[in-house]
């Protein structure tokens, strides 16, 4: 069986393994260190890897596989992880496999102009993952007394009679759970825009249902950033900020990172 | 506020690097193996990932109501060791 190419990652050339790689901990497969392959400009964090369990046909099955996949995607972050702290990385996504080095130099030259702006583009730049989330029940208890439409609805019911208050008050439940999704994401927006005015990029991505997250509350915002060193600490402020004034209304802000910059760093020109 | 780097003991931290790693990161191609102009590539299917990160979602709804990232590392540490 032939040997295939596992990539991790792009960096900048001029780079030794050892500045870059934790030597306790081997490549992908098997017990040796990964390499690093230059290609004039831009070098390719990579290790080789067996088709025996790389292979097409084997990726389909270990695809299949829970542990192997956490034991392998978890080996792919954190190697992408130590990567960068000590220099600007392309992360690609768990599972980019070449057959060759010769079909990795050849992907690299041909997007080696892409690949190269976005390594300049990411200099400086950290990413950072926010979540945020809703207690359900202190949130509905907010806008049941604070919301302006519940407080107007609530006074055009006290204007009618009381056959129809009855019915009409049986249906304000309903009106104030409407009024709280409403509520809840345009502040879930006001944040993510607040923050992505801090930022250099961003991207605002699909919440997690309550049986991903194993949590109580409901996630309101999941979003990553792509921010300037230099304005990390205005940026982290903000959270800050943020989740003080809106303690009270039952919000949980969640900062992660440094990430490596897999959301932002892409192949689309 | 919680500010902590990814390995922080976070329930969803687990999630959070796979849905990353899965679905994040530069994508050179698209889906499973592709072969252009002598590139080959091969490339895991999304929706058996999906499939992946459901599954692990119930296992932790079962067994436990978070799981610890340290602890999974470390057993994903003597899992290596092996």
């Amino acid at each position: 069986m032939g040997k295939l190419v596992y990539l991790y990652g792009i960096i900048p050339e001029g780079h030794e393994i050892g500045e870059i790689w934790d030597s306790e901990k081997s490549a992908i497969e098997g017990e040796g260190l990964p390499y690093i392959e230059d290609f004039g400009g831009l070098a390719a964090v990579v290790t080789e890897v067996s088709e025996e369990e790389f292979g097409e046909t084997a990726m389909e099955e270990n695809s299949n596989n829970t542990a192997w996949i956490q034991e392998k995607a978890f080996h792919h972050h954190e190697a992408l992880l130590e990567l960068q702290r000590h220099t600007t990385v392309l992360p690609m996504k768990f599972g980019t496999i070449f057959e060759s080095v010769e079909s990795l130099k050849q992907m690299i030259e041909d997007k080696e102009d892409h690949l190269q702006h976005t390594l300049q583009t990411l200099e400086g730049k950290e990413e950072w993952n926010v979540k945020a989330y809703i207690n359900p029940k202190t949130f509905y208890e907010r806008v049941a007394e604070a919301n302006e439409n519940v407080k107007a609805k609530r006074e055009e019911i006290e204007q009618m009679s009381k056959g129809r208050q009855y019915l009409e008050k049986k249906k304000l439940d309903k009106f104030i759970e409407e009024e709280m999704f409403k509520d809840q994401e345009k502040k879930a927006e006001e944040m993510h825009d607040r923050l992505a005015g801090y930022s250099e990029d961003s991207e605002r991505k699909k919440n997690w249902k309550k049986d991903v997250t194993g949590r109580e509350d409901e996630m309101a915002l999941n979003s990553a950033y792509l921010v300037k060193s230099d304005d990390l600490e205005s940026f982290l402020d903000q959270i800050r900020d943020m989740e003080k004034e809106k303690e009270e209304d039952g919000w949980l802000i969640e900062a992660t990172g440094p990430w490596p910059a897999y959301h932002f760093a892409t192949m689309e020109e | 506020m919680a500010v902590s780097d990814p390995y922080e003991n976070k329930d969803i931290a687990l999630i959070d690097i796979l849905d990353t790693v899965l679905y994040k990161g530069v994508a050179i191609q698209g889906d499973l193996v592709i072969s252009i102009a002598g590139i080959d590539l091969v490339y895991v299917d999304l929706k058996i990932l999906i499939a992946a990160v459901e599954t692990l979602a119930e296992a932790r709804e079962k067994e436990i109501a978070s799981i610890k990232f340290d602890e999974e590392r470390e057993a994903l540490e003597r899992a290596t060791e092996d």
